[in-house]
């Protein structure tokens, strides 16, 4: 069973290009799970502006919808799910790609 | 091919020594993002859903061995093993870190490539004919004047900031490979009634939110007066085109709104006006034929007429005579051949290389093919010089690399966009359809029944999957946070190009392979004979017996009615 249970912020990371969240101490986190949530508008604006002061850690800061499901939270749409867990494709593998690399290219939706 | 001189080299490490900078100014904070981003754009740099992707140009789709053998190093050092070829002959790298971008674009430069114009409102890279210099139907090698419009303008400041983007195609042959009617300039080199060699320039075709076929601007430009008139065109456009809207400010808008005969008659007087500055030529000839000497043709090898290799293989090794019969093509020397090495096996990423791939081909290419590489705009690898004698041995060393799907041209053979596994612009995902397809019509001797087809897909209106001129075209949107597919029909991308009509209503991803296989059953029930293409059957038959295929519970709707699905493209504009 899943309900809308507010916004959270995402963004990447300048160095990295990671996707990134924020979380409530205004940290960022690569575990969505971890990111603060918003539970209003008011609220949302907020987590936003304290995200917009990071803009020398980040890249385009902006809010995402999230819903309450079996994991704590997950993202309301399709996009945002490929961005957090990563290309549903298993890409091509060289022969040198590590297996970390290789476990970490691919997660089904 | 084109060497780098003193010039080039010397303007390349310039450009990169200014992006390290501008990266080391941006990591301490001295640039915004705001800043930095048309920078980093400017060198090919995007930001996509996961990471940053580099956009590495492939001028005109042509590469050597150790250039090749420099991405495979690269995709391995600093991605995760592999690239993507797209649709415009470049390759992409999708997982690149900032703090490496400029390390990259210096190893780049040790070849002589860059990733400079691979992105913003500037002339993007030029693409040709990927069977340019070797295919048998060709007038002329497209590619001098390919080299001849990248040095004219990379870095040209008069067209930096153009409303939007442009991009320039050439074919050297009638049989249009390099989907010149796409492209806001095409050139079609041709001989006029006195057997000189020119151009016709089309003018103002484009794919994206607002398809449009190219026109013929002017039916014959001489050599010499090439670079004036583009120059006039771009003027034309630089000065016309809309700023004031983004969706409306590519050179196809301009010419739709200014109409043809209008737009040609802005041109021709800012070319006479050129031409009266320029005295008639901006061109140096013997710039232009220092040019094509880079191109002259490789130095074939003597044959060996009692040499039995190629027949003997042929005869003994089916799998060989399958890929003989799918992936070669007429070379202009009748003892060679042109081989495109296809990058769709079955169920892999149409586009994607890994690095041992990229260097299996390099390797291919410097002991047999006279160290040529091209790469299609259909996401394929070409070598355009190989000795049929060579085949075999080049067919063993393919199938070592998981390179000798037998396909192209068929069903399998898949144009697709990165679309949502990647791109932060797409709407919906394009590489898993394209795989689930693939996998459906594998057998090959079903695909060969079926015979040609081009099935392209894109997963959003940006159109970087060429849905509109496939034979089915399938576009990707979103439909309220779902993933629904458009299908179009009829499409070419041909000399005789066509935008694909839209068919009706969109599925949801799991329908598409279904509707796929309901319009192959319909073709194949109706065509006149194997020799009748889909799109042959499709132009015959019309849409009517493949839209009540696609949607058997209903009648479709009248021509002209607005479909469920249309307010999605309506939005686009």
């Amino acid at each position: 069973m899943t309900e809308r249970c507010g916004h959270i912020v995402s963004a990447n990371d300048l160095f990295e290009g990671n996707v990134v969240y924020m979380k409530a101490c205004g940290a960022w986190t690569k575990s969505l799970e971890e990111a603060a949530v918003a539970a209003d508008k008011e609220a949302a604006k907020e987590l936003l502006r304290i995200a917009h002061r990071q803009v020398d850690r980040v890249v385009g800061p902006y809010l995402i919808a999230v819903l309450n499901s079996e994991r704590a939270i997950e993202p309301s749409h399709i996009r945002e799910k490929l961005r957090d867990t990563g290309p549903s494709i298993v890409p091509i593998q060289s022969s040198t790609t590590s297996h970390k690399e290789r476990e970490g290219n691919h997660v089904s939706l | 091919m084109y060497r780098y001189d003193e010039f080039d080299t010397e303007f390349v490490r310039e450009r990169v020594s200014r992006f390290r900078a501008q990266i080391e100014r941006r990591v301490s904070g001295a640039l915004t993002e705001d800043e930095f981003k048309p920078l980093r754009l400017q060198n090919g740099l995007y930001l996509q859903l996961h990471a940053y992707m580099l956009r590495v140009a492939i001028p005109y789709g042509t590469l050597n061995g150790a250039q090749m053998r420099q991405l495979a190093m690269i995709a391995e050092r600093w991605d995760r093993g592999f690239g993507h070829f797209t649709t415009r002959q470049n390759i992409q790298f999708n997982w690149i870190k900032l703090r490496d971008a400029a390390d990259i674009l210096s190893a780049l430069a040790d070849v002589g490539m860059h990733a400079i114009q691979t992105s913003g409102n500037c002339i993007r890279n030029v693409t040709a004919d990927h069977f340019s210099g070797a295919a048998r139907d060709e007038i002329e090698d497209p590619r001098p004047t390919a080299e001849l419009l990248r040095q004219w303008s990379t870095d040209h400041p008069e067209f930096a900031f153009l409303p939007r983007k442009f991009k320039i195609a050439v074919t050297g042959s009638p049989n249009d490979r390099a989907v010149t009617k796409a492209h806001d300039i095409g050139l079609r080199m041709q001989r006029n009634e006195r057997g000189d060699v020119g151009y016709e320039v089309i003018v103002g075709g484009g794919l994206g939110r607002t398809p449009i076929v190219g026109k013929v601007v002017r039916e014959f430009v001489k050599k010499a007066d090439l670079l004036t008139y583009v120059e006039a065109i771009l003027r034309v456009y630089n000065l016309f085109g809309r700023r004031d809207n983004k969706y409306k400010a590519r050179i196809k808008i301009l010419v739709q709104e200014t109409g043809l005969d209008d737009f040609r008659s802005q041109v021709e007087n800012e070319f006479q006006a050129l031409k009266s500055l320029n005295n008639g030529a901006a061109v140096d000839p013997s710039e232009r034929v220092r040019i094509e000497e880079y191109f002259a043709p490789p130095a074939y090898k003597t044959i060996d007429e009692t040499d039995t290799t190629f027949k003997s293989a042929l005869s003994a090794d089916s799998a060989f005579r399958e890929w003989v019969e799918r992936n070669l093509s007429e070379h202009r020397q009748p003892e060679y051949t042109i081989v495109t090495v296809s990058l769709k096996s079955i169920g892999a990423v149409p586009g994607d290389a890994s690095a041992d791939q990229m260097r299996a081909v390099a390797d291919i290419a410097e002991s047999f093919a006279h160290n040529e590489i091209r790469i299609s705009h259909e996401q394929n690898v070409v070598l355009p010089h190989v000795r049929k004698r060579d085949l075999p041995e080049i067919f063993a060393r393919l199938q070592q690399a998981g390179l000798a799907e037998a396909n192209v041209g068929l069903i399998s053979d898949i144009i697709a966009c990165p679309g949502m596994d990647y791109c932060a612009l797409a709407t919906a995902r394009s590489i898993p359809i394209a795989q689930n397809i693939a996998r459906h019509f594998s057998d090959p001797s079903y695909a060969k029944t079926i015979g040609e087809m081009k099935i392209k897909i894109s997963g959003c209106v940006n159109a970087c999957g060429h849905h509109h001129v496939g034979h089915i075209g399938i576009l990707g949107l979103d439909r309220g946070g779902v993933e629904n597919y458009q299908i179009t029909l009829g499409g070419d991308h041909t000399e005789a190009m066509t935008i694909g009509e839209r068919a009706g209503r969109g599925f949801a991803a799991d329908e598409v392979v279904p509707a796929i296989q309901r319009l192959i059953d319909a073709y194949l029930a109706r065509r006149s004979g194997p020799d009748e293409t889909f799109l042959m059957a499709y132009r015959r038959l019309g849409a009517g017996p493949f839209k009540t295929a696609l949607y058997p519970d209903k009648q479709p709707l009248p021509k002209g009615t607005q479909s469920e699905c249309a307010s999605f493209a309506g939005a686009a504009g």
